[in-house]
């Protein structure tokens, strides 16, 4: 190639990636300056504060409050960007009710210093590395657990405390790392609820389950949680026998034909279904080509079944389908957390629809953090001994203890003495579509109505 | 066990999906095949086709086969300019062929980031009545938009054809395809000529793209990537330049895809499909359809 090709060749790629730098917009580019988040976080409060007085807000100026900054790693660009998107809103929300001061208790401000995975390993840990030199005092991320995991090891290796409040792969809180704490449940809790939930139903509907199949993507999330199904199985339906168990690589799958033929020839009376969105669609599409569907399509380990892209990208197909999740505007029906609504409103002013699971977790695990924090800076820390204050941080998070009733939007408490982090309080309700929309039908206490168990098919 | 009228209908069912590859390939076969430029941004002009039916469907309510009409002008348009800024600059130089690899990168990575930037990175879809009604012949059952995407797939590749070998300004692109230099000695405009192949390779990239997103979910800045692997895997297995040969190619690919998945499981979709085409390029390295290179 002559020199000008080489030069269009060049020009061409500078351009494509500085409109790939710009492409993750102001609140996504890998180093947000300190104004512009500044100016960010002041835009949105006017919104919020300008519509909803709540409760706990000051009427007098208040004193400069200490600043800290927290790291977020999530993929906000790559395969899992939209998950990555979602989760921000949660912390940002977060975020920007700590610096409102809607939580008394919390006295500092919350900066955050937002760095894009891209979905891939090696930049998570690079990114690590550039928000561990940029002075952050904590991690929260970082969704995908395939990508969480390498990054969790080397936050534990240079000592910065990490968050995980939603990637749900076992072996990340499994390795004793003093660093790393997980607010959300993991995947063995997940497949635990799942059939806790679908034995409970199925009992509460006088439906015996013979037989059950196992179909999960083929990445950590699908693996993990699969296992963790297999491991409870008997426990919840001592009578069923897994009749098919196939994985699948979720992103280069174009026909699920196959899977849905090979389980209409066994015809279980169970479905378990670990997915991502466009697999969960694809499955429930060639189900109703291939006219088949078992007496519950159950999407565990809250993945593709619990967003609602699924209802919109289903619409009446999508009835009937149970997935877990992790948070549905149900809750804030019941007694113990209508105090929470509050919160769900704010979200919907900025962003014109209720949370979801993802925001709402990534939501309670910056509270968590917050209050960890604060416990540090109360101990009499300096943040800025970053070294020292990063161990107090994590000798805080080692302490946290928040009941049920206590912890923002949840049903569950946070309780992160335990040896290995995991916090043993989270669970996952079960919800199903009905009438086009989530609703929670297991635990019992939160659920405003009866899941139907066997659904009637297609018709 | 599956039952064999389950085997048929699962056969029948790859056979469309790989129609389907073909169709996808079609617009690559075209620019790499004939015109020899390799399109790295095949899979996202499909992309941009697909957001094309999504906007012109969800604003204007419009049916989304008129939708494909839109994406085929309008993609026929971007790929004509692209074609002025990515590959007319380079095409001719020594190397150009490869150098269209790395201007078409750059077009890809300026695609897939537009698309986050205007679009967001949320997954999208349109409901059309077409994926969730269904034809059912001899017990064996597809939905009518996989049915009409393996058609118009047909279709496209005869007209492709024909227009190839029947009309004056196809014959001109075989000419300019065969024989640059000497197309140009008996007076064909050897740049217009490549403008319009590229033109019209993209412009059946993003009729394809609305084509699939009537059946196949998430539309959304990386949706491309799944059907760009597929269409580079048919036009090497069919051989460069043949275009009956991709739609024979798709259905084998198609078929082989199914009968892995069927017989072994999913882990075995990819292996036999690579196992057959990695045996065929052995065995012709010109690809199943293709013409043997003659040294000089």
């Amino acid at each position: 190639m002559d020199t000008k090709t080489w030069i269009l060749a060049i020009v061409l790629l500078i351009v494509g990636l500085l409109v790939g730098y710009f492409a993750a917009g102001p609140s996504q580019v890998k180093t947000i300056t300190t104004t512009k988040m500044v100016e960010k976080t002041v835009t949105v409060t006017k919104t919020v504060a300008g519509t909803t007085p709540q409760p706990t807000q000051t009427t007098t100026a208040p004193a400069k409050k200490v600043e800290v900054k927290v790291g977020i790693l999530l993929p906000l660009s790559g395969g899992s960007a939209f998950s990555g998107q979602e989760d921000l809103r949660g912390i940002q929300l977060a975020a920007l009710h700590i610096n409102q001061s809607k939580y008394p208790n919390i006295k500092f401000t919350m900066k955050l210093v937002i760095a894009d995975t891209q979905t891939k390993q090696d930049v998570a840990v690079t990114e690590l590395r550039r928000l561990a030199q940029e002075g952050v005092v904590a991690i929260i991320g970082a969704y995908n657990s395939a990508v969480t995991y390498p990054s969790a090891a080397e936050a534990e290796r240079i000592g910065l405390p990490y968050v995980v409040p939603e990637s749900v792969s076992d072996k990340i809180t499994a390795q004793g790392w003093k660093y790393v704490f997980r607010t959300c449940a993991n995947a063995s809790k997940y497949a635990y609820d799942t059939l806790w939930a679908m034995a409970d139903i199925a009992k509460a509907n006088g439906v015996e389950v013979k037989s059950v199949a196992l179909i999960y993507e083929n990445s950590d999330f699908g693996v993990t949680t699969t296992e963790g199904l297999k491991k409870y199985l008997n426990k919840f339906f001592p009578n069923a026998k897994i009749v098919h168990e196939e994985s699948y690589p979720a992103e280069e799958i174009t026909s699920m034909d196959d899977m849905v033929a090979k389980l209409k020839a066994e015809n279980p009376d169970i479905v378990f279904h670990v997915a991502y969105l466009k697999d969960a669609v694809l499955f429930v599409q060639t189900m109703k080509k291939l006219n088949w569907y078992p007496k519950a399509y159950v999407g565990a380990g809250a993945g593709g079944q619990t967003r609602v892209e699924f209802i919109e990208q289903l619409g009446a197909d999508a009835n009937y389908a149970y997935t877990q999740t992790e948070w549905q505007p149900d809750f804030l029906n019941s007694k113990a957390l209508a105090k929470w609504a509050w919160i769900n409103e704010d979200f919907k002013k900025l962003y014109g629809r209720d949370m979801v699971g993802s925001s709402a977790l990534n939501y309670v695990g910056t509270y968590v953090l917050a209050v960890a924090i604060q416990k540090a800076l109360d101990s009499g820390a300096n943040p800025s001994d970053i070294k020292a204050f990063r161990k107090a941080v994590r000798d805080a998070l080692e302490t946290i203890k928040i009941p049920a009733g206590e912890l923002p939007l949840m049903p569950w408490g946070v309780d992160l003495t335990v040896p290995n982090h995991q916090n043993p309080e989270a669970a996952v309700a079960m919800a199903q579509i009905l009438e086009g929309r989530f609703r929670v039908v297991w635990p019992i206490e939160f659920a405003p109505v009866k899941a139907v168990f066997p659904a009637p098919g297609w018709g | 066990m599956v039952e064999f009228s389950a085997y048929t209908q699962l056969l029948v069912s790859y056979a469309i999906l790989g129609g389907v590859y073909g169709l996808t390939a079609l617009g690559l076969s075209l620019i790499w095949g004939v015109m020899k430029a390799v399109n790295w941004a095949h899979g996202d002009f499909l992309m941009v086709g697909m957001y094309t039916a999504f906007w012109t469907v969800t604003l204007f309510g419009i049916d989304p086969y008129i939708a494909a009409i839109v994406a085929f002008i309008l993609l026929g348009l971007l790929g004509m300019v692209t074609h002025v800024i990515a590959i007319e600059p380079v095409v001719e130089k020594p190397g150009g062929h490869e150098a269209t690899l790395l201007t078409t990168l750059g077009i890809s990575v300026i695609l897939e980031s537009l698309a986050l930037i205007l679009w967001s990175p949320s997954p999208r879809s349109f409901q059309n009545v077409y994926k969730s009604t269904y034809i059912e012949v001899f017990g064996i059952r597809t939905s009518v938009a996989e049915a009409i995407a393996f058609a118009v797939s047909i279709v496209a590749i005869v007209a492709v054809d024909q227009f190839l070998k029947r009309v004056r300004i196809g014959k001109a692109i075989r000419a300019v395809s065969q024989n640059p230099v000497g197309a140009r000695v008996v007076g064909i405009d050897v740049p217009r000529i490549r403008l319009m192949t590229f033109g019209l390779g993209v412009a059946l990239a993003g009729m394809a793209g609305v084509l699939v997103a009537t059946f196949y979910p998430n539309i959304r800045p990386l949706a491309g990537y799944v059907w760009d692997i597929a269409s580079y895997v048919v036009v090497i297995f069919a051989g460069l330049g043949t275009i009956y040969g991709v739609i024979f190619a798709g259905i084998i690919i198609g078929v082989t895809e199914g009968l892995g998945t069927i017989v072994f499981s999913n882990a075995f979709r990819q292996i036999l499909v690579y196992v057959v085409f990695l045996t065929v390029l052995l065995l012709r390295p010109q690809g199943l359809f293709g013409k043997a290179l003659r040294r000089v």
